[in-house]
């Protein structure tokens, strides 16, 4: 157990904690109140309404086209947490060394795409995927590839081309937060591995690792509830396609709710995301440790 | 480490290439804007990447003329900064309380901040609409605050609460046993610590609020109050768009972010290359 | 003991956060607006950044700008919500009852709006004022008209689908003019493709364009109104009737001839534009509105190439060759949850706004009003003439009467008969299945 300071008087903590809590309960308690009451009804936005039990929920259980999105869900999930976390380590890792010029501008401007909007993300990376004057493309046929694949048109690859623009857009957040904890490595220790004649590889994996595990453990977590509920920017490159291809959680429920105007199924919809995002932030808490709060 | 200049082997360079290559890649969007905002419509649709053949400001022109952008900037700027303002006072509070008392109920007041995390935001804007309509509170100045503030708390208390636990208690300790309060520990110890955080903090809320599209849609409905992201928009016809018209607009629209952001990045390197904590 | 205090601290939280809930719940006292006929509020879509603007967009303006001078002691309060978000936002304020006074809607939301009672019949409204009536063109209002009465004034009336095609293109492969039947229109497309060209650009991110612009004017071509009216009615058609499946084994046909670019999914309908503009794809299908973006954006010499078409009639089945998917789309609905002063303003003030000074104004920008407009027809371009000397027979669109659920299908499962994922059959079941 961590050390802790000795708490202060009552009436200090209602003061810290009562306006954010009533802010909170503001904004969340009533949606969540109304979402769980029209869940149980047949309700499609009009003024009356008839209670018809779980019939949403069986409902919702022998719908493909919302266990295709929780699988795509947790497809873009697992790939951007690997990109993000993963590549923003490896990117802070590469900036500590000093053997990269330029440390500086580099951390300042990776973390730019962080404060671009999810519009402009989305229109940015059309022009990179585009066939027939997109970045990529041009590349990849410079080098003298051929068939080249269609990458927001072939269900295939889809969930990879729509995750790799998520990943670019957030690497910066996660290089920042990893460098601020590598720099708080001591020296001392770094050195010694040094003199140890530890390769580069071995000392950022068994120094820096368990050192900076504390913010991994932050990053994962922002990463993983960040991401379960993505919307924006494949709403922008694809919505959803081809077909169902890339319809992740949070848009089937935009499309069920704002396109088919099934409020009610909607809100059964809403509210078995968030308990499947409840689930799986939690199972990744328990998997990472963290236990803080016992 | 040794300071004996070594010549750059060839995995060092590939290093130097890899990163600076990303780097460039953060870059681009917004030179590819900004050149695009002064090309014709033509040009740009007989090449997206050209640059444009004269230096054309008509666009420019076009989009000032048309939208009432600066009291959409004043009503964006408004909502953020209060946004901003509420979350770094609310945030840092409650993620010193989280990280430095043990108390009952600990664990479900942030279980209860973390259910922020994982709410999805189109599923609450209808419910969300219904209760500000009941209340009376659509179309009010403060009226966008509160979701902003509601979905922004749940990261900044995460963000600052961790970057507390990795500050050494002694220093509270002391001052709690010479009668400093809890306040002014907050205040005079902390807070100077956490600035690489807060200013994290400050950039990731000011950028989610002043981007935010769904809430400001349907929320509110007079034009005196809409925000940039809506304003934005009318440039996008019903079947048509005109793409360099659009991008100018979204230049315009970037520019308080990437300044708020050039302001304060600095703090935040700064931060970490003092390693202003340490272990 | 511990676990007694961590309840007790859990039940006073959720107390508070019910108590909140609760005043959130009960409490009311949304300000009202001033009944007294001397404000309208309103909710469009009509762009207000002119230059952005379309033919409607301009018309609108133009109207409105006219009404206010007229009626200085009116406030009309009026809301613009871009196109794509409008149904946002119109839905939000179905589902909370707070519409305005006067809003947009298709006809797919009338039974909705008709039940709850958020829609006015305006029978009366025409049918009193021959003056009125008189202004629109002929079928104006047949979309809008529901057992017997007119829910809607529509605003333009145009068809859905129009063949835009390069005569130069169509000349190197020996094509003087556009194909009269479907096997000449596929020869045609082969020819187009072996000669390197991209014989139909299609920009089908949006999901909508294939299905509303193509797909249903090509059910059209093996049947008429008549059996889209009786599934609309369940009166015995279905999606898996002969004609639909035909149209859909007509549309994977014309994949497999390569019709199509390959990124038809991933590219929308401006893009789809473009490719035409600058000569890459020899044909592009999309509604009239597209006609004034190629104004704008061909130069003249080129736009003594482009001619205006209809997908040709199947072979022996010459009776239906001339209907399209086409109509007024949106309608101008009034909501009757008001005081009869406010009506009568309301009344007028849409009479105003949708009468002989919009038609002008957006025929004179290329659009095409519900209301016959009076323009010289010598300063119409000669490709708006050619648009005007089609021989068009409306017909329903399908996306535009039928229930989101069932569009939703009708989208979302074109994108995947179009790469193959699923068969014609499928496609016409798969619907069939939520209807």
């Amino acid at each position: 157990m961590q050390r802790t300071l000795p708490l202060p008087k009552k009436r200090t903590m209602i003061i810290a904690f009562l306006p954010p809590l009533l802010i909170f309960a503001f904004v969340f308690i009533f949606p969540l109140i109304f979402s769980l009451r029209y869940s149980f009804t047949d309700w499609k936005g009009g003024l009356s309404t008839q209670f018809i039990g779980f019939d949403n929920y069986k409902e919702l259980l022998f719908d493909s086209n919302f266990w295709n999105s929780l699988k795509n869900t947790v497809t873009v999930t697992v790939l951007v947490v690997i990109g993000q976390v993963g590549l923003g380590f490896i990117i802070a890792v590469f900036l500590v060394n000093k053997y990269v010029a330029w440390r500086n501008v580099h951390r300042t401007l990776i973390f730019l795409p962080v404060v671009l909007s999810p519009v402009v993300v989305g229109l940015i990376w059309t022009i990179v995927y585009n066939k027939r004057n997109g970045f990529l493309n041009l590349f990849l046929s410079n080098l003298g590839i051929q068939n080249i694949p269609l990458w927001l048109s072939d269900p295939s690859i889809v969930l990879y081309s729509v995750s790799i623009p998520i990943i670019w857009q957030f690497i910066g957040l996660y290089m920042i937060m990893f460098l601020g904890s590598l720099e708080n490595i001591p020296k001392s220790i770094l050195e010694s591995a040094d003199i140890d004649g530890a390769s580069t590889y071995q000392r950022s994996i068994k120094i820096m690792l368990p050192m900076i595990y504390p913010t991994f453990k932050v990053a994962m977590m922002l990463c993983i509830s960040g991401t379960l509920k993505i919307f924006d920017q494949i709403f922008v490159l694809t919505g959803g396609g081809p077909g169902q291809s890339s319809m992740t959680m949070s848009l089937y429920n935009y499309r069920v709710s704002f396109d088919m105007m099934r409020f009610s199924y909607g809100s059964a919809l809403s509210i078995a995301m968030i308990i499947i995002t409840l689930l799986i932030t939690g199972f990744s808490l328990r998997v990472l440790g963290g236990k803080r709060y016992e | 480490m040794s300071n004996k200049v070594k010549k750059i082997t060839p995995i060092q360079a590939l290093l130097n290439l890899i990163v600076s290559l990303f780097t460039i890649s953060c870059v681009f969007p917004i030179i590819w804007m900004t050149y695009t905002s002064l090309k014709s419509g033509k040009e740009y649709q007989e090449n997206i990447l050209s640059l444009p053949s004269s230096i054309n400001f008509e666009n420019y022109v076009q989009v000032m003329r048309n939208a009432n952008f600066g009291q959409y900037f004043y009503n964006s700027f408004i909502v953020s900064l209060l946004t901003l303002t509420l979350v770094l006072i609310l945030a840092s509070i409650t993620g010193y309380f989280l990280s430095r008392f043990k108390f009952k109920g600990r664990k479900s007041i942030y279980a209860f901040f973390m259910l922020g995390l994982v709410v999805p935001t189109h599923a609450w804007l209808l419910p969300m609409f219904i209760q500000f309509n009941n209340l009376g509170i659509l179309d009010k100045r403060v009226t966008l605050v509160l979701p902003y503030i509601t979905f922004a708390m749940p990261t900044a208390i995460f963000l600052l609460e961790s970057f507390i636990q990795s500050i050494p208690i002694e220093m509270e300790e002391s001052a709690s046993i010479e009668g400093c309060g809890v306040w002014q520990s907050l205040w005079k110890i902390i807070l100077p610590l956490c600035k690489p955080m807060l200013a994290t903090v400050l950039i990731l809320t000011f950028n989610t609020s002043w981007n935010e599209f769904p809430f400001a849609l349907v929320l509110i409905t007079k034009d005196s109050l809409k925000t940039v992201p809506v304003a934005l928009s009318m440039f996008t016809g019903t079947y048509t768009t005109n793409y360099p018209q659009l991008v100018t607009a979204l230049v315009i629209s970037i520019i308080p972010v990437v300044v708020f952001y050039a302001l304060f990045s600095k703090k935040i390197m700064e931060g970490m290359v003092a390693g202003a904590v340490k272990g | 003991m511990k676990m007694k205090k961590q309840t007790r601290m859990g039940v006073v939280v959720l107390i508070i956060m019910l108590l909140v809930s609760q005043a959130a719940i009960f409490a009311s006292g949304a300000s009202e607006q001033e009944e007294d006929g001397k404000s309208i509020s309103m909710i469009h879509f009509m762009s207000p950044a002119y230059e952005a603007g379309d033919a409607n967009d301009k018309a609108f303006a133009a109207s409105m700008a006219e009404y206010r001078e007229n009626h200085p002691d009116i406030n009309v309060a009026d809301e613009f919500v871009q196109h794509d978000n409008y149904q946002v936002k119109i839905k939000t304020m179905i589902a909370s009852n707070t519409l305005p006074n006067v809003y947009y809607s298709k006809p797919d939301l009338f039974p909705l709006l008709r039940e709850n009672n958020m829609i006015m019949p305006l029978t009366d409204m025409i049918e009193t004022d021959p003056e009125f009536k008189a202004l629109f063109k002929k079928g104006a209002f047949n979309d809008f008209t529901f057992d017997g009465d007119i829910w809607a004034i529509p605003f333009q009336l145009q068809s859905n689908h129009v063949v835009y095609y390069n005569k130069a293109m169509f000349k190197e492969v020996g094509f003087n003019e556009f194909p009269k039947t479907m096997s000449e229109f596929k020869d045609l497309v082969s020819k187009l493709r072996n000669a390197g060209y991209i014989p139909i650009s299609m920009g089908n991110k949006g999901r909508w364009l294939n299905p509303s612009c193509i797909f249903n004017t090509m059910v059209y071509r093996f049947t008429d109104a008549s059996w889209f009216n009786s599934l609309y009615n369940d009166e015995g058609a279905t999606f898996n009737d002969k004609p639909f499946v035909d149209a859909a084994k007509l549309m994977s046909e014309l994949v497999s001839l390569g019709a199509f670019n390959e990124d038809m999914n991933s590219i929308d309908n401006n893009q789809q534009r473009v490719l035409f503009y600058n000569e890459e794809a020899a044909m592009f299908i999309e509604g009239s509105w597209a006609l004034g973006p190629v104004m704008d954006n061909m130069s003249e010499e080129q736009l003594k190439n482009v001619g205006l078409a209809i997908l040709p009639a199947i072979d022996g089945m010459p009776e239906y060759a001339n209907i399209v998917a086409g109509g007024p789309g949106w309608g101008i609905v009034i909501n009757p949850d008001m005081s009869e002063a406010t009506k009568d303003v309301v009344i007028e003030f849409v009479k105003e706004l949708y009468g002989q000074t919009f038609a002008n104004a957006a025929a004179a920008n290329g659009g095409f009003p519900a209301v016959k407009p009076m323009i010289d027809e010598d300063a119409l371009h000669p490709l708006q003439v050619a648009y005007n000397n089609i021989d068009f027979e409306f017909a329903p669109i399908f996306d535009v009467q039928l229930p989101g659920s069932i569009v939703d299908v009708f989208y979302n499962d074109m994108q995947q008969l179009l790469i193959n994922e699923i068969t014609p059959e499928e496609y016409a079941q798969n619907i069939e299945n939520v209807r």
